[in-house]
């Protein structure tokens, strides 16, 4: 592949368990369990799995924002996790993020104008006011904002505003990559679509690569150059999008698409309804983690754990049955 | 309207209204709905059109001021709720028409145990005594599925997750077995397998107990998966109202067309040139809404006539209703 901008190996990020009132250091959540996973520049990489996957720590891992506790990550080929001081500065304004809830991730005491411009502030912009002006200006145009908008406060706008408002906040520093943490599900269907052909619209004018975040299997799908699977901090699946939603090889991601409520009143799906809920990221099963819910299980999966394999056509899964 | 049998619910004309500093908010302008025994009906729209006001006026738990329902009939088997004293909906709410609400965590209260809020509902509704109404409630978490009932009885609300934490709001809804349920986006806060077992489980007590179902929701797919008639809602008013197969198969209302092309689906197109076909622009203030159509700012297919008068729901099918022009006469 040519141009590799992001390289994960084995990365793990465990949390101590909070221990009951008596027990003192009850073991460890492996929020992140030995994740291997490269971005290609100006690709998008989705990353799917239910809440408490690990997808978000993962995230804030990659930006530092949680030391690892394992593992390499290398961005534009250097190891990011020896930079300190300038060089971490430098990285971050690389990489930028794009969250959930643009209300919560929005100060309400600042205009947008003010929100949008501050990362030039923080990382010290050289440019003077008036440069500074003309940027904020080109850029709201670009994601949808009028001009006299700039000057309101957050609670003055639409969910999906303030979602416009969060991701020029995001590009203003020109970044490299983007990870946007489910971007769209705060939002309402209509303004969901509109804020999806932004997302891919900004990617082909700025250049960027994004990794993208959701448990939306649609979203992913429509979104994702390639598509990973994360279950119990760890990545099941990895291929490209049709691969994985064409032909997906893991049980776990069959079951995931099967779930995903048909548009076609019509096929009401046979679905693979998995019983009961993921289990917890501090006492994962033994052998396979997905192996209690699993209908095709077999007497070697919960004893030996299966190993991220990879077919002749790029297309990866971890399972002893399916896998590729 | 589409239905068929008797209605055990049926509401007519129905218009709750909000007193605000910018003026009258009409959140639900003249909506009719009914639903029949063991039947699904699905409100879906988006924040703001009304669908979740709609719900609470059936319950009449609008909040008052600034709410007030100011016309229309809710019929529960031909009983008109809307006459009844504080006193007597009361007993109604719980045993006849309960909710299911969205948020599980905010509806459930942290400092009692999951078995003594199901137990509350039998003691206040059936008149049992401690001891029965918990062994009730254990056998209600046995059948919405919560595996070690016995155990779990004793849990607090923070102890379980978020799919358990609903199912004990079905529990809890579906304790004197109603005859109305009403389901306020009952799986937008979950994961999607734990949405599917949801739905399914929705489907099975609606079966085994006969009660109608309003169900309230964005998510076009849930409708598709749950509802047998679906009514699209758009700034307080149902734009169009038909069988699920009808409404899917052969969509008429721009905003129902809008919607459904809004959703990146499993089978469409994808990929860098995939782009979807989104309806511009955003839902308008109730307050300040256009005049005639009140879609017509968002509209891509619009005649003079959006601009002046406001389009009547009509027959425009067979048990296929739609609010627009384009099916009028003169459009």
């Amino acid at each position: 592949m040519n141009d590799l901008l992001l390289d994960i190996r084995d990365l793990k990020k465990h949390f101590p368990a909070p221990g009951g009132f008596l027990s003192r250091g009850a073991g460890v959540i492996r929020a992140v369990d030995g994740v291997a996973l490269q971005v290609q520049h100006g690709e998008t990489l989705g990353l799917v799995g239910e809440s408490g996957c690990g997808k978000s720590t993962l995230a804030r891992t990659i930006l530092r924002l949680e030391a690892p506790t394992a593992g390499q990550i290398r961005f534009e080929g250097e190891d990011i996790l020896a930079w300190k001081g300038g060089a971490l500065n430098a990285f971050r304004r690389k990489v930028q993020m794009i969250f959930q809830d643009p209300y919560s991730s929005l100060n309400p005491r600042q205009t947008a104008g003010g929100i949008i411009e501050e990362p030039l502030h923080i990382h010290h912009y050289p440019g003077g006011r008036e440069e500074i002006k003309k940027k904020l200006r080109e850029l709201a145009s670009v994601v949808g904002l009028d001009e006299e908008q700039l000057t309101r406060y957050p609670h003055e706008f639409s969910g999906g505003q303030r979602q416009r408002i969060g991701i020029a906040r995001a590009l203003i520093l020109k970044p490299r990559l983007v990870i946007a943490d489910e971007p769209v599900s705060a939002l309402d269907v209509s303004i969901r679509a509109q804020i999806l052909n932004l997302l891919k619209r900004l990617q082909r004018e700025f250049d960027l690569t994004y990794l993208f975040i959701t448990h939306d299997l649609g979203v992913v799908r429509h979104m994702s150059d390639r598509i990973a699977v994360m279950y119990l901090g760890k990545i099941v699946e990895l291929g490209g999008a049709e691969q994985v939603c064409g032909a997906p090889a893991h049980p776990y991601t069959k079951a995931l698409l099967s779930a995903v409520p048909s548009m076609d009143p019509l096929r009401k799906s046979e679905r693979t309804v998995l019983c009961g809920e993921m289990p917890s990221p501090a006492a994962p099963p033994q052998g396979c983690a997905f192996h209690p819910r699993c209908p095709v299980r077999i007497g070697v999966c919960d004893k030996r754990e299966p190993l991220l394999e990879r077919d002749g056509a790029g297309h990866w899964a971890a399972c002893h049955i399916t896998g590729c | 309207m589409a239905g068929g049998m008797e209605p055990i619910l049926e509401v007519r004309g129905l218009r709750t209204n909000f007193e605000t500093e910018r003026g009258i908010v009409r959140a639900v302008d003249g909506v009719d709905l009914r639903v029949g025994a063991g039947r699904t009906v699905a409100v879906v729209g988006e924040s703001g059109c009304g669908k979740s006001v709609l719900a609470l006026s059936i319950l009449r738990l609008v909040p008052s001021p600034p709410g007030r329902i100011a016309g229309g009939e809710i019929l529960l088997n031909g009983r008109d709720l809307l006459v009844l004293s504080e006193e007597e909906m009361r007993k109604i709410r719980g045993r006849e028409i309960s909710m299911i609400f969205q948020e599980p965590m905010t509806s459930l209260n942290p400092v009692f145990r999951v078995g003594e809020q199901i137990a509350e509902v039998f003691r206040l509704h059936q008149g049992m005594d401690r001891r029965q109404a918990l062994a009730q409630s254990t056998e209600m978490l046995r059948m919405v599925g919560i595996p070690s009932p016995e155990k779990r009885v004793r849990d607090y609300p923070h102890q379980m997750s978020g799919g358990m934490r609903q199912r004990v709001m079905i529990a809890i809804a579906l304790a004197c077995r109603p005859r109305v349920m009403l389901a306020d986006e009952p799986t937008t806060a979950l994961d999607v397998t734990i949405q599917a077992q949801m739905i399914d489980l929705i489907a099975a007590l609606r079966a085994d107990t006969g009660a109608a179902v309003i169900l309230i929701t964005h998510d076009l797919g849930v409708v598709a998966e749950a509802a047998e008639t679906v009514a699209v809602m758009y700034a307080g008013q149902i734009v169009e109202h038909g069988s699920v197969r009808d409404l899917f198969s052969t969509p008429l209302h721009p905003y129902t067309l809008g919607l459904m092309n809004s959703v990146p689906s499993m089978k469409g197109p994808a990929g860098r040139e995939a782009f979807l076909k989104a309806i511009p622009g955003v839902v308008p203030p109730l307050y300040d809404l256009p005049t005639g159509c009140r879609f017509r700012d968002r509209c891509p297919d619009t005649f003079p006539l959006c601009r002046e008068r406001a389009p009547i729901l009509e027959e425009v099918a067979p048990d296929h209703l739609c609010r627009c022009w384009k099916y009028g006469e003169i459009g």
